[in-house]
């Protein structure tokens, strides 16, 4: 069981780093923010099935934390990384979409 | 000032014991987190009236891991089909749930259930992202709120008339190309 | 005996979780805007998670291990769709242009 989820656990961390091209390729900074996402929730799978395959229950706490900091860094983000551009488009239209 | 009431601080000392396990050195920590916990839970309206009814919660329940089943499910089959069948568009919608725990709770779940996400949300207007444009999508909306309201004992309040105060989210974002 | 069927539900059940990320993947590189790949990302990512956790609760040696998994699990899941709306909505706010849909209004 124990080598089965280390496979499982390989293999969720292949998917991430499949992932990343997303992160590289963008092209919008959005595009570059869904790590935060995948990194959310796929690294809180990888954890759960580390902490069961190797007895570690301290891990589950980490995953915990993953899923926390998810959220805080995408907040961090749409608060301070498209400030700029947010604060020229403001004047002109709140919350408008369109180019 | 509100009240701190003491059921919620249970509720987070119930918390803390299962996240930290019952380690009494832990609770140095988790005194700290707890009270700071209830404190912000307090201070950011946790308590204008949230009262989760059982019977809407064993409705809800189900319907909620169905959904996420065929959600799930859903954007699969679209991800791994070799064509990629996609037809998004972003519809608004107008919610009668009243202002509150529950309306909140339901913009949340329109994120998890299948081919929609709420993209934005102002008041009792919403945009709302479909994966593929069907006339599916508003009535699976008007199921979950249906359902919502009965998790928090509210009324969905049916007269929908009146105009979007925001006037982005009015809809002329789901103009089509073509 | 019913260790070993318990080993095989869980086997399953990791198995079909794994499988919803990798779809999950799938979608976050092949959907053609952002809107879409946040549909990926949150439905079966979220479902995948929900079928790991569930395939190693049944193997969890106590109660509270359980409860901690499900929590973790419903703090991912609200961690998500908060996620999802945040990037959705200051997608839409910066223009990040949407796959069919026309953003400007028709002259």
């Amino acid at each position: 069981m124990d080598d089965f989820l280390l496979v499982v656990a390989a293999f969720l961390i292949l998917n991430v780093g499949a992932g990343l091209i997303r992160v590289a390729r963008g092209p919008s900074p959005a595009d570059r923010m869904l790590a935060a996402q995948l990194f959310g929730t796929t690294g809180v799978a990888i954890l759960l099935v580390l902490a069961q395959a190797t007895h570690t229950p301290g891990l589950r706490d980490v995953a915990l934390v993953f899923a926390l900091l998810a959220v805080v860094v995408s907040v961090a983000f749409v608060k301070r990384g498209w400030v700029r551009a947010a604060r020229s488009l403001e004047e002109e239209s709140d919350g408008e979409a369109g180019p | 000032m509100r009240r701190i009431s003491l059921a919620w601080l249970l509720v987070f000392a119930l918390v803390w014991t299962v996240l930290a396990a019952p380690r009494f050195d832990a609770w140095v920590a988790g005194a700290i987190a707890v009270l700071t916990g209830v404190i912000l839970h307090t201070g950011l309206g946790g308590r204008q009236g949230a009262r989760i009814h059982l019977r809407g919660l064993v409705r809800f329940v189900p319907f909620f891991l169905n959904q996420s089943v065929r959600g799930g499910l859903d954007v699969a089959f679209r991800a791994l089909h070799p064509a990629r069948p996609l037809d998004p568009t972003f519809i608004p919608f107008r919610t009668g749930l009243p202002e509150g725990p529950a309306r909140v709770f339901f913009v949340n779940c329109i994120s998890l259930l299948p081919g929609t996400f709420s993209a934005q949300f102002h008041d009792r207007d919403l945009r709302v992202h479909l994966l593929t444009d069907d006339a599916e999508g508003a009535r699976r909306l008007e199921t979950l709120e249906r359902k919502v309201a009965g998790l928090f004992g509210v009324q969905v309040d049916e007269s929908k008339e009146g105009t979007p105060a925001d006037p982005a989210l009015s809809g002329n974002g789901g103009q089509r190309h073509g | 005996m019913t260790e070993s069927l318990l080993e095989l539900v869980t086997g399953a059940l990791v198995l079909a979780g794994a499988f919803f990320f990798l779809a999950g993947t799938a979608g976050l590189l092949r959907f053609p805007d952002v809107y879409c790949r946040l549909h990926a990302l949150t439905k079966a990512d979220n479902l995948g998670l929900g079928l790991i956790s569930l395939g190693l609760a049944l193997q969890a040696p106590d109660w509270t291990t359980r409860i901690q998994i499900l929590l973790i699990w419903l703090l991912a899941l609200a961690a998500a769709a908060t996620v999802c709306h945040l990037l959705a909505r200051s997608s839409l706010r910066e223009g990040v242009p949407a796959v069919g849909v026309d953003t400007e209004v028709d002259p």
